[in-house]
């Protein structure tokens, strides 16, 4: 996002002007306001819609099985109990190197299909863009504690002493250890590094890129799909053994997911 | 709340015009606004008491953390709906023989729960039920994540939970039809029903719609802990001991209590969610009972640990009388079955020494203000 305002700075303000706002004056919702946005663009603009899906090896991802039916790359069998994440800003490019970013966050619970489309309210203008991408959580800018209320009632934060901002993923199940049965809880967020003096709190969010060319001249949709075992082996193996639960304090951890995780999305 | 965040993400790049359509909207509103007063200061004519006023939550400041409380779209919030809901809340009539009210189980001064009890007791004294009341605060924020009413979530919205315990021969043992007999009986309901609903023709429906109102008006968030949290206020705040609780309530590698009953961001202290925390080897259906899925066996909905002084013995069946015995649990006794939440699979080890602080933090999270409220007594 752009560096014009930092929210830190208003946006507690604007909260309380614009609940005054809504409760002033309930029978006009925020209409006019969206129709101010496109005041200044002439080019003609399309509604996305952008559908999430999960899978493992191709095939879509059962969730709760009583099977471990995934195998990662160490070989450790696995299944999925929870996977819940959060993506933002996505981006279209053009070839010229200029760019439309729709601002805002997508929260996905895999187990709630109301989550599965993702119907932003910014409009794309029409255009050949080169590829999409987006942010996988929240950049430095946006991670601010405390800021969106549908995360926070989710418990969806990141721990004050961890660095704050929120999770980006919880991906949870569990997975064979010579025989026994154990829990991973594979949650991402702010990577803090108490090994180092002062201690450092690193952003963890990263780049998604769908290397895929869209011409858009109409409403359009596109699916982003979340292949779940490629967290755990490209370029590096994760071995559940010695990141299971939990790994939210392990900064080695944090990091790896950081490594692993542009190769985890494809585009549909 | 997305659309709020989306909002204020456009203000970046439009504030300027934004702010100039705000205020020609506000300007728009405030006419509106005085229209309203004019006609609300009309003097009633005949029995048409006029529009019931709309009533203002009180909400704590940091609570615009979890966005505003949910009210349904057929049973706004007024000053008239609440008071006639406080009233029934208190009323004995509701019940057989007119033995209790909802307040004989939900008590405002413990935090609107029955304590000392492990299940409750009916109407007649003698009834046992199955399960240990619930304290009622931050309800109008259950609908906010999808949740339910009730331990096992068999109740979709505040006025269908407050149909039941009237009728419910573990609870209050009484027929609908009786108590709508009784209260039009009654020499002034008939006048508080016309006040808030503008009808004397009294109904369950809006017996349950007035109690659900006043519901939605209990809202607890002014403790110790709330004033930590809450960096521009300036009570007393918590304790070192309290604080290094919190960091074990928090920490995935201590208590890691914060996953399922919230932080600092979600003053709640709960997500409403239903989840197995591990009770039980052969746990009780839960919310089974109602979605019939067996992954759904022995979870129940992960209450607030707000006002826990005011509400031993504790979960759903009040097994444990005091929080040192709860935090035991949690760290030397989770039952594994099939469906236990994960949070759960994994040992948490803490001291004595830390076991001791973490009850305190919980015990800092009491709000006095809110049991001793007057607005929330009879
Ligand atoms: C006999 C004791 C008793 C009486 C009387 C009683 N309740 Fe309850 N209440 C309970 C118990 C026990 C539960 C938990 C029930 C369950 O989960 O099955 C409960 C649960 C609730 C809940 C759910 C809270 C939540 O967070 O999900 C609400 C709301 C409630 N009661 C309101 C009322 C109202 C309104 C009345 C009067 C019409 C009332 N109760 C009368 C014992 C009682
Ligand atoms: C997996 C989610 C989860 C985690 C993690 C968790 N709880 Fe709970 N908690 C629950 C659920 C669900 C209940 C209700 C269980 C029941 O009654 O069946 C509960 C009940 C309680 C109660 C009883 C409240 C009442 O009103 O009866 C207390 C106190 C409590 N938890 C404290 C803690 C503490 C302290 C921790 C951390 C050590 C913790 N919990 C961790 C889910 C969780």
């Amino acid at each position: 996002m752009k560096n014009l305002f930092n929210p830190k700075y208003y946006i507690l303000p604007l909260i309380a002007f614009s609940s005054l706002f809504f409760t002033a004056c309930e029978e006009e919702d925020d209409e006019p306001l969206i129709e101010t946005r496109i005041v200044e663009e002439s080019v003609p603009r399309y509604q996305a819609s952008i559908n999430f899906k999960e899978k493992v090896n191709g095939n879509d991802l059962q969730m709760n099985t009583n099977n471990k039916p995934y195998t990662n790359a160490a070989g450790q069998s696995f299944n999925v109990t929870r996977l819940r994440y959060l993506i933002s800003d996505i981006k279209f490019q053009k070839a010229d190197g200029s760019s439309f970013t729709i601002q805002g966050y997508h929260f996905v619970d895999a187990t709630d299909p109301a989550d599965d489309t993702y119907m932003p309210d910014a409009k794309v203008p029409a255009g050949d863009y080169e590829k999409i991408s987006f942010t996988f959580g929240f950049d430095r800018e946006d991670n601010v504690s405390n800021a969106y209320p549908a995360l926070n009632i989710a418990n969806w934060a990141w721990p004050g002493m961890l660095g704050g901002g929120y999770h980006f993923m919880q991906l949870e199940g569990d997975y064979d250890s010579l025989g026994t049965s154990k829990f991973f809880a594979t949650h991402m967020g702010t990577a803090r590094n108490n090994t180092v003096s002062p201690t450092t709190y690193e952003a963890n969010h990263f780049e998604a890129v769908l290397d895929t060319a869209i011409s858009i001249d109409g409403d359009f949709s596109f699916s982003i799909v979340m292949n779940v075992e490629q967290w755990y082996e490209d370029p590096y193996q994760w071995d559940f053994n010695v990141y299971n639960a939990p790994i939210m304090p392990v900064y080695d951890a944090q990091r790896k997911l950081f490594i692993n995780g542009p190769s985890v999305f494809t585009f549909e | 709340m997305d659309r709020l965040y989306l909002l204020l993400n456009k203000m970046k790049y439009y504030f300027k015009i934004i702010f100039i359509t705000v205020i020609a909207l506000l300007g728009a509103c405030r006419e509106d606004d005085n229209s309203d007063l004019i006609i609300e200061r009309e003097e009633p004519h005949n029995n048409d008491p006029g529009e019931p006023t709309p009533y203002t939550f009180q909400v704590p400041a940091h609570f615009s953390r979890i966005g505003a409380p949910f009210v349904p779209q057929d049973n706004p919030t007024t000053v008239e709906g609440v008071a006639l809901g406080k009233k029934l809340f208190f009323e004995r009539k509701l019940s057989r023989n007119n033995q209790i009210s909802c307040a004989s189980c939900h008590k405002p001064e413990a935090s609107f729960n029955d304590p000392g009890k492990a299940v409750s007791i009916g109407a007649d004294g003698t009834t046992q039920g199955i399960r240990n009341a619930m304290p009622l605060f931050n309800l109008a924020w259950t609908k906010i994540t999808n949740s339910d009413f009730n331990w096992h979530g068999n109740a979709e919205s505040l006025e269908e939970q407050a149909l039941e315990p009237v009728v419910n021969p573990l609870e209050m043992q009484e027929s609908w039809p009786n108590v709508v007999n009784k209260l039009k009986a009654d020499p002034d309901y008939p006048r508080l029903f016309n006040e808030a609903f503008g009808t004397v023709d009294i109904d369950s429906h809006l017996v349950v719609k007035a109690i659900a109102q006043f519901e939605r008006t209990l809202i607890s968030g002014e403790s110790r802990y709330d004033n930590y949290i809450n960096n521009q206020s300036n009570g007393p705040t918590l304790t070192a001991q309290e604080i290094r609780g919190l960091q074990l309530f928090i920490n995935e590698d201590k208590g890691d209590c914060a996953h399922c009953h919230g932080d600092q961001s979600n003053p709640l202290m709960t997500d409403f969610q239903f989840r197995n925390n591990g009770l039980d080897a052969n746990p009780d259906s839960g919310l089974a009972a109602v979605t019939k899925n067996p992954n759904d066996i022995g979870k129940f909905k992960t209450p607030s640990v707000r006002n826990l002084v005011f509400t031993a013995p504790y979960m759903h069946d009040g097994r444990f009388t005091t929080l040192e015995e709860v935090v035991d649990f949690y760290i030397d006794d989770i039952q594994e079955s099939p469906t236990l939440d994960g949070f759960m699979r994994k040992k948490r080890e803490l001291t004595s020494q830390e076991r001791a602080d973490l009850v305190a933090f919980l015990k800092s999270m009491t709000d006095s203000s809110f049991t001793r409220n007057p607005a929330f007594r009879p």
